[in-house]
């Protein structure tokens, strides 16, 4: 009874949102709802090659009269061209010309007498639709129903996909390098030097993102504190200094910068529990230092390693506000590109696309990781 | 007999040391200048309170830590300054220190890898330590799948399996209940009998060290108190601390009032006894008289003994084989245990009866008090 709160909080926070998002990555009922009549009467078409009938031209005639009186062509227009370019243009002339009574549609322009048109415009009444999904990966569903790949140029996403995925292995590997010296020094520290590195750990925390964020920026911008050391210095010249920040690798450092306590801190647990006996045995036993670390320290702390790993790993995957502030062109991650749909392109059938094989790919990640590093395979 | 390994790289080695101290502060010594010598093959128990040095001592002696001077020699070398990989000791820890990660086989297995051995004799070694230790068969089984008797037993083989020149053992059967305790009380005995390493075995109970040990070296305050087989340790202990550390002692308050040619002393209740004097110099001198619960006799037979006293029993534990009564001299408030072996025969003394105690002169042994006063301050 007592978790009834926070199980209502999940479900209303949690479940709610995602489930949302799953379901507008397949859902479109837009263009539906702007061609009622049309929709319903497509519905009964499936002759491949042919036109569809009379009724439904006229059907189509008439929702566009409709929606030319509400002036909602546009939208209409907007929506259709993102299906198949050059719709905006067919569409916005037809419903100028249908103002005219008896124009028939097949009169208006020659691409209504194509069936192919028609195959477009079904595929677009669909309500379920794997279309933005199938943009997500960079494939297009052709009028006839097979699907390709986009055109050379479109294809932008599983390029992003694979520059997030890089992206978050890099700085997991970079923390992973970083982090377990320091998580080592941190478990066997005791009294006041515990809690100073503590501090230095945790300190992060207490700023705003933002603010650290910007910091950086100051520090490895082109005129910034690190580029100004160097050329005062007289180990660069004036005009080699470091382009560090507004692309991949600004990304990178700062997302390293901000991720690395992530991996410290649950590491330097496991750390800690770990008796300091098993280690002196292994030396009592005959284990030089290396062969301790191997076979001994480091299998021991493994489920660290791969908790801490996997949890940068997966807050990478979505990281958005450090790569928006210094990532520039080249460090923008597939965070970003669902926020352009969301706030930009209003595309959020495409942005639910897209955060649904986000969400496919953390899913994966944590099933990988929990094979690899299960729980029970190390019991203290 | 099982047979043993045929490559016998490494015979047992004595130990010797000297001089050791261990400072961690630069000021203050927990362990202040020890002189020992183990003899190959041996098994010496260091004995002693917590605090009192012997855990400092195991660790240099396992090379985890540097003595702040003196030396350790294994054999002929000095292994004062080597790490720990290299000293070729095998340690057993209280808490068994199996690797969780590795199968019972791997953990046997670990110490011969490091050292180079190949397959086959990794194979063979393994299997004669597990028959050694009676545990034939959980090869492949999990530390964690096994009771703790069993991990503390494989423990033991793995820290033999490479046949070391030292085998230390930190308090191997701490974390044992009793009954699992005296079973591998006898497990190790019979492991040194068979194997004769040389053992330094460290802990704090001494029913373990006198069962075990061919001789018993007492800590205190960083110093060795004693070093002596048991019965020795037992029967004449040459210090107060000895005498109270090791089994159930009577401490009686005295003051020596002769000492040639006969030792006499002055008790509470303004009585005369006689006991062995040790280290006692000065007529007057502040001393205790210490007498065993068991030597410390009550009803019939006290009228042959040398000294009695009278006393008001004030309390009685039946114990069935053995009586023990709880008694305060008469006249003091100095209360004395007797503990008689119970023959049936003799009647049970109840509370607040009058009662004589006697011992034997050369039952009780007399020690100056600054000794002890000494040891209770750590």
């Amino acid at each position: 009874m007592l978790v009834v709160p926070l199980l209502s909080f999940i479900a209303v926070l949690f479940v709610v949102p995602i489930a949302t998002m799953l379901w507008k990555g397949i859902y479109d009922a837009e263009v539906a709802d702007l061609l009622p009549a049309t929709t319903r009467s497509l519905a009964l078409w499936s002759d491949e090659g042919k036109l569809p009938p009379a009724a439904s031209l006229a059907a189509l005639a008439d929702d566009l009269r409709t929606l030319d009186r509400s002036g909602r062509v546009a939208e209409l227009s907007f929506r259709m061209n993102r299906k198949r370019h050059g719709f905006r243009d067919l569409i916005e002339r037809s419903a100028i010309r249908l103002r005219d009574e008896g124009t028939k549609l097949e009169d208006i322009d020659s691409r209504w007498s194509d069936p192919v048109s028609w195959q477009v415009l079904k595929q677009a009444t669909e309500v379920i639709t794997p279309d933005h999904l199938l943009n997500a990966l960079d494939l297009d569903r052709m009028p006839d129903g097979s699907i390709n790949r986009q055109d050379e140029g479109r294809r932008i996403y599983l390029r992003l996909l694979g520059r997030t995925i890089l992206v978050a292995a890099i700085v997991t590997c970079i923390c992973v390098v970083l982090g377990y010296p320091f998580a080592h020094i941190l478990a066997a520290a005791k009294g006041k030097r515990r809690t100073v590195l503590l501090f230095v750990v945790l300190l992060p925390f207490w700023t705003s993102l933002l603010v650290r964020t910007t910091a950086w920026i100051v520090l490895l911008q082109r005129q910034g504190v690190i580029n100004e050391l160097l050329v005062s210095a007289g180990i660069i010249a004036d005009r080699h200094r470091f382009a560090l920040i507004y692309n991949f690798s600004g990304t990178i450092i700062t997302m390293v910068y901000v991720l690395l306590p992530f991996f410290v801190l649950p590491l330097q647990a496991v750390m800690r529990g770990i008796p300091g006996q098993y280690v002196k045995a292994a030396a009592s036993l005959g284990g030089s230092p290396i062969r301790v670390f191997q076979r001994i320290y480091l299998p021991m702390t493994m489920p660290g390693v791969a908790a801490g790993a996997s949890l940068v790993f997966i807050l990478s995957l979505g990281y958005y506000v450090t790569p928006a502030l210094v990532g520039g062109r080249t460090g923008q991650l597939i965070s970003n590109q669902i926020a352009f749909h969301i706030q930009s392109s209003l595309n959020w059938g495409l942005a639910a696309a897209l955060g649904t094989i986000l969400l496919a790919l953390v899913a994966a990640m944590c099933l990988l990781l929990s094979r690899f590093a299960g729980q029970g395979r190390i019991t203290p | 007999m099982m047979s043993q390994p045929s490559t016998e790289n490494s015979a047992s080695k004595p130990v010797t040391l000297r001089s050791i101290v261990k400072s961690y502060d630069g000021k203050t010594a927990v362990v202040k200048g020890i002189d020992l010598s183990v003899a190959a093959g041996e098994f010496l128990t260091i004995l002693g309170p917590s605090g009192s040095g012997k855990t400092s001592l195991l660790m240099m002696l396992a090379g985890f830590e540097l003595p702040s001077s003196g030396e350790i020699r294994f054999g002929d070398s000095d292994v004062s300054r080597l790490p720990p990989h290299k000293r070729n000791i095998g340690m057993v820890f209280q808490h068994y220190a199996l690797f969780p990660h590795m199968t019972v086989g791997q953990n046997l297995a670990f110490p011969l890898q490091v050292r180079g051995y190949d397959q086959v004799e990794i194979a063979r070694r393994v299997a004669w330590a597990l028959e050694l230790v009676r545990l034939a068969g959980v090869e492949s089984r999990r530390p964690a799948q096994l009771s703790g008797g069993q991990q503390q037993r494989i423990a033991v083989a793995r820290a033999l399996i490479f046949r070391p020149e030292l085998v230390l053992m930190d308090e191997p059967l701490g974390a044992l209940d009793k009954q699992l305790r005296e079973q591998m009380q006898e497990e190790i005995a019979r492991l040194h009998r068979d194997l004769r390493p040389t053992v330094i075995y460290v802990t704090h109970d001494q029913s373990e060290a006198i069962a075990l040990s061919d001789r018993v070296a007492v800590f205190d305050s960083g110093r060795i108190s004693q070093i002596a087989p048991p019965r020795e340790l037992y029967e004449a202990p040459a210090s107060a601390f000895v005498a109270t550390f090791i089994g159930e002692n009577n401490r009686i308050p005295a003051k020596a009032v002769d000492l040639c040619p006969f030792a006499r002393f002055v008790i509470p209740g303004d009585r005369f006894v006689s006991a062995v004097p040790i280290g006692i110099e000065t007529k007057g001198a502040d001393c205790c008289v210490m007498v065993r619960p068991e030597r410390l006799h009550f009803l019939a037979c006290q009228q042959e003994l040398a000294n009695s006293i009278d006393a008001v029993v004030t309390g009685v534990t039946y114990h069935g084989d053995s009586i023990r009564i709880r008694a305060e001299i008469t006249g003091s408030t100095t209360e004395l245990i007797s503990r008689q072996a119970n023959d049936g025969q003799r009647p049970v003394p109840r509370i607040g009866e009058p009662i004589l105690l006697g011992w034997r002169t050369e039952d009780a042994r007399a020690f100056p008090n600054t000794a002890h006063q000494h040891s209770a301050n750590t």
